[in-house]
């Protein structure tokens, strides 16, 4: 009877092998709470909690990624053999604004899959859309990984994905992504990818908004459209409650010399 | 219970307390010294995660509030010489549009970085260690005060040769209209290539050159200040979208304070005192700028857009 129900398992594994992955799963797979980020004024970043289903014998990876931009940085050099200085500027085409991968392997092993999953998701497919080629870029492209790293926009973060429930052939895992308050409005993509027959493929997509709301909304809005007016009321608020402070300890105190 | 508060235009969320703290040492002193602080507070506010644009204008926004309660402070006590910071501020405002076009200029040329910090070194180095020995001199009673017994230096010579002298009955001063307009100029060009509002050698050049009484000279340069960071608040907001008044308002709510218990102790200090506080500051200022430079940095490279 077990060596039954072993070689019906074989089968299955081998004809849920031979589809392509994204047929075993249906987009509807991944699924992340909240779907929306209300960045009030005293928002200091949100937890995104992505679950969803892959194969069971498959390396995993979710990625986060925030809107792609051309980046404009500052190279320092040691000048005269002895000052740091900014000695140059740097522009990468393309970069997003946040880039987290999590991966995991629900059934352990897989160290070559795990290189392969981050050739195809990790820095090194951002530098290769970034079209850095030459050494000196690279080295560039090292330093702002540094950067971003530091603000927590971007990280690697290996085995972080947990299994929380295991089905025949398919796993339900759960990864947490800690999203700062850097992170800027707008909208995430938040993607599964899974190795099979030493290929990557891309299983399913979903996504987080990060909207301003209320007040933060109000002087965001105010001071991107009407940076005139809202520098004048900015500057005359300024002198009031100076002003205001200066007669409040004036009545209070003698009043100079 | 947290106590994080999210910047709009920063893009970011920063602890209350920390900014109310970090203002109310700044305005502190600012009400001391009659010093803007940007010198001081862009950094810091770099050093906490805001992106250096926002960080320069912001700044500019929140030592509106301070100078002007700063200022009110003085002027209840009688020590702005309004006079002479009009000229002072028309001067400024000619000598800044001028180093604006000289750092356009430094740009295309190339290594406009290196010849920004080294007139911040050489600046700050400078007038710091003057202060400093200047004061400490004073201090311990072996300065000469005073040349009358002696022949007039060449400085003086040409402050007397100039013609349009006008009395500055605040600062007790009798002057050609060109000293302050002139020194305006000079401070305006040095505070745009070095991207500050300039109070840090404003305050030197009316002690040194203008011979001005210290406890009017903060004053003065509190009543200056305040015109130029009002007209860099609406520039910036207007041309940048770079003030966030978030984080101006919660410096302000420090620095208004601090300024105001700063410019009460500063009429309490010899002028002496407030001279070698603000040297010490200032060498202070130095000694890190250098390290800065000597140092190899943990990441080589940093976001385009700050100074």
């Amino acid at each position: 009877m077990a060596q039954r129900i072993a070689a019906l398992g074989f089968c299955m594994c081998c004809c849920l092998a031979a589809q392509p992955v994204a047929a075993a799963l249906d987009t509807g797979a991944v699924r992340v709470e909240p779907s929306e980020i209300r960045a009030g004024i005293f928002y200091h970043g949100a937890q995104v909690t992505v679950t969803f289903e892959a194969p069971a014998d498959s390396r995993i990876a979710v990625v986060l990624e925030g809107a792609r931009k051309t980046v404009e940085l500052k190279e320092k050099k040691k000048l005269f053999g002895l000052l740091w200085m900014n000695a140059g500027e740097i522009r990468f085409e393309n970069l997003p604004t946040v880039y987290k991968v999590a991966t995991g392997a629900p059934r352990g092993g897989g160290a070559v899959e795990q290189a392969e999953l981050l050739m195809a998701v990790g820095y090194p497919a951002l530098e290769q859309d970034a079209g850095i080629a030459e050494e000196t870029d690279q080295n560039d492209f090292r330093e702002y990984l540094k950067l971003k790293e530091r603000e927590h926009l971007y990280g690697i973060m290996p085995d972080r994905i947990s299994v929380s429930e295991e089905g025949e052939g398919s796993i339900r895992g759960e990864v947490v992504f800690e999203l700062p308050a850097k992170a800027s409005a707008g909208r995430y993509s938040i993607r599964l990818f899974a190795v099979e027959n030493d290929r990557v493929h891309q299983l399913a997509e979903g996504g987080v908004t990060v909207r301003q709301v209320g007040a933060a909304a109000f002087i965001s809005h105010l001071a991107e459209n009407h940076g005139l007016a809202y520098g004048v009321l900015a500057a005359v608020f300024a002198v009031l409650i100076g002003l205001l402070t200066g007669v409040v300890f004036g009545l209070g105190g003698k009043g100079g010399h | 219970m947290h106590f994080f508060i999210y910047l709009p235009v920063a893009g970011n969320a920063v602890n209350i307390v920390l900014l109310i703290g970090l203002g109310g040492l700044v305005g502190f002193m600012s009400g001391l010294f009659g010093v803007g602080g940007g010198f001081l507070m862009t950094p810091l506010l770099i050093m906490i995660g805001i992106p250096p644009t926002v960080a320069a204008a912001s700044d500019s926004n929140q030592i509106v509030a301070a100078s002007s309660s700063g200022m009110y402070a003085h002027a209840r006590a009688g020590s702005v010489d309004f006079k002479m910071g009009v000229l002072l501020l028309f001067g400024g405002v000619a000598g800044g549009s001028v180093g604006v076009l000289l750092i356009k200029l430094l740009r295309a040329l190339g290594n406009a970085d290196f010849v920004i910090t080294l007139t911040y070194v050489v600046m700050l180095g400078g007038i710091g260690s003057y202060m400093f020995f200047e004061s400490l001199g004073s201090l311990r009673g072996s300065l000469r005060r005073g040349r009358s017994s002696g022949q007039p230096s060449r400085y003086a010579r040409l402050v007397e040769a100039l013609p349009w002298k006008v009395a500055f009955e605040r600062s007790r001063v009798r002057l050609s209209v060109l000293m302050p307009l002139g020194l305006g100029v000079m401070v305006g060009v040095l505070a745009a290539i070095m991207g500050v509002g300039g109070g840090f050698i404003m305050v030197p050049v009316m002690v040194y050159l203008l011979r001005m009484p210290m406890h009017v000279v903060v004053g003065t340069s509190l009543f200056q200040i305040l015109f130029t960071c009002i007209n860099v608040t609406i520039l910036q907001a207007k041309v940048n979208h770079t003030v966030d008044f978030v984080l101006a308002l919660l410096l302000l709510i420090g620095s208004v304070i601090g300024a105001q218990i700063g410019a009460r102790l500063s009429t309490r200090l010899q002028a002496d005192q407030l001279k070698i506080l603000m040297a010490i500051i200032v060498l202070v200022v130095t000694v890190k700028m250098l390290l800065g430079l000597l140092l190899a940095p943990d990441v080589l490279v940093a976001y385009a857009g700050g100074h």
